[in-house]
């Protein structure tokens, strides 16, 4: 809808729709203050009635050459501190979206692998939904990452460390082309 | 100085009125012009905010980069995330691109989560908008605002004041009271904004050190309760 004026104090006369229960925090290349505004005022009026969800937290999605994109954690991030509330993460390491798999395609976890680059999003949600993870490193992680997190005492640090690992998803192939 | 009459106080002048947007002007120009260098070499600011905010930047010296990419040979030496109505997601990926330089600081005006408005509504501050940027960059914002006692530091090499003699007046615990307890000020809560005096409650109740931080000395309803005694 067309905001009614030219700043916050006009943007928030504008009439709510009364059937919104949900605000839900996806990835948004046109993120703006107005939009911020409104899912704060969602979040206000409706209380815990109104759920504050959003599709995963990525820092950022890389891009060739080094840059990167800031991802959907950071708008979930601006949602969660101005209405002082947590999100609910559907996405890794959530074990949700496995759930969604695995009853939709009769999955058995004993002969599933979770391939991922991420720890604490795919090999934690691998790991979680107790399937085999094998962890590529083609892409944010190292191997010195995944050995800190192996020798640590904190169990939830162990948590991230994968069963497997290869150089890259192009390894695995091969062996399945058989 | 109009403002400040009608709410009962008389004699104020613009040099007696230090904003975190001033501040953080302030600061941005220690950092990147105090070391003697000259304008050109100081580097640009990428500012998120307002023309408030953007005018206290260029009033302290400093130029401010402009939406798009910067001209070669002058690098984007800060970025200051304010109060900025007009935010965006390609301002934000514009200021992460800036940040992967680990020289390029990162300040924050404030670190409000939310403002309140005339009619109870609520708009997002300048907290929320920093969150997205440290997201994004990896990194941790300079936080010149209150509870930071740089903005006392302002105004005591301005104007010589006594913290023994000070009263700190302000309606957020976290922010407001904290940063009286930090200058080592005497504090009064109003109860017309953001803080509850059930909060205050609580924070005095809490067994954490942290927490006592927040109690005010004082409060009142209003700070019109105030004015009588200012008076005498």
């Amino acid at each position: 809808a067309a905001l009614p004026g030219p700043a916050p104090a006009d943007w928030v006369q504008a009439p709510l729709d009364p059937a919104v229960r949900a605000v839900l925090v996806g990835f948004d290349e046109h993120f703006s203050y107005a939009k911020l505004c409104q899912a704060l005022r969602y979040l206000l009026r409706g209380g815990p009635d109104c759920l504050l969800v959003g599709t995963n937290r990525d820092h950022r999605l890389p891009l060739e050459g080094g840059a990167a994109i800031p991802g959907t954690g950071c708008l979930v991030k601006a949602v969660e501190t101005a209405a002082q509330r947590e999100a609910f993460i559907v996405g890794k390491p959530n074990r949700f979206m496995f759930d969604c798999v695995a009853s939709e395609f009769d999955v058995d976890p004993k002969r599933t692998i979770m391939v991922g680059d991420r720890l604490d999003t795919d090999i934690l949600m691998g790991n979680n939904c107790h399937l085999t993870t094998l962890l590529t490193l083609t892409g944010v992680t190292t191997l010195d990452e995944v050995r800190g997190h192996q020798e640590s005492d904190c169990p939830a640090r162990n948590r991230l460390v994968p069963d497997y690992y290869v150089d890259s998803i192009a390894d695995l192939l091969q062996v399945l082309g058989e | 100085e109009r403002r400040f009459s009608r709410l009962g106080f008389h004699g104020v002048r613009a040099e007696h009125v230090f904003s975190s947007a001033l501040c953080s002007a302030l600061f941005l120009r220690q950092r990147l012009l105090g070391g003697g260098e000259n304008g050109s070499e100081a580097g640009r600011v990428f500012v998120l905010g307002g023309e408030g905010l953007r005018g206290e930047v260029r009033d302290a010296g400093l130029r401010l980069a402009g939406e798009g990419e910067p001209a070669p040979g002058e690098p984007v030496r800060a970025v200051l995330v304010g109060y900025d109505d007009q935010f965006t997601f390609a301002k934000l990926a514009q200021a992460c691109g800036y940040l992967r330089d680990p020289q390029c600081l990162l300040v924050a005006t404030d670190p409000d989560p939310w403002h309140p408005l005339s009619d109870g509504q609520r708009t997002p501050g300048t907290g929320s908008l920093t969150a997205a940027v440290e997201t994004a960059s990896g990194r941790k914002a300079l936080v010149v605002g209150k509870p930071n006692t740089y903005m006392f530091d302002c105004i005591v090499e301005r104007f010589g004041v006594d913290p023994s003699r000070t009263l700190m007046v302000g309606d957020r615990l976290e922010t407001d009271i904290l940063f009286g307890k930090n200058c080592g000020l005497a504090t009064i809560l109003t109860l017309t904004g953001v803080s509850r005096l059930e909060e205050a409650q609580a924070y005095m109740a809490s067994d954490s050190a942290a927490a006592k931080d927040l109690v005010p000395n004082y409060y009142v309803d209003s700070i019109a309760d105030l004015i009588p005694g200012l008076d005498e």
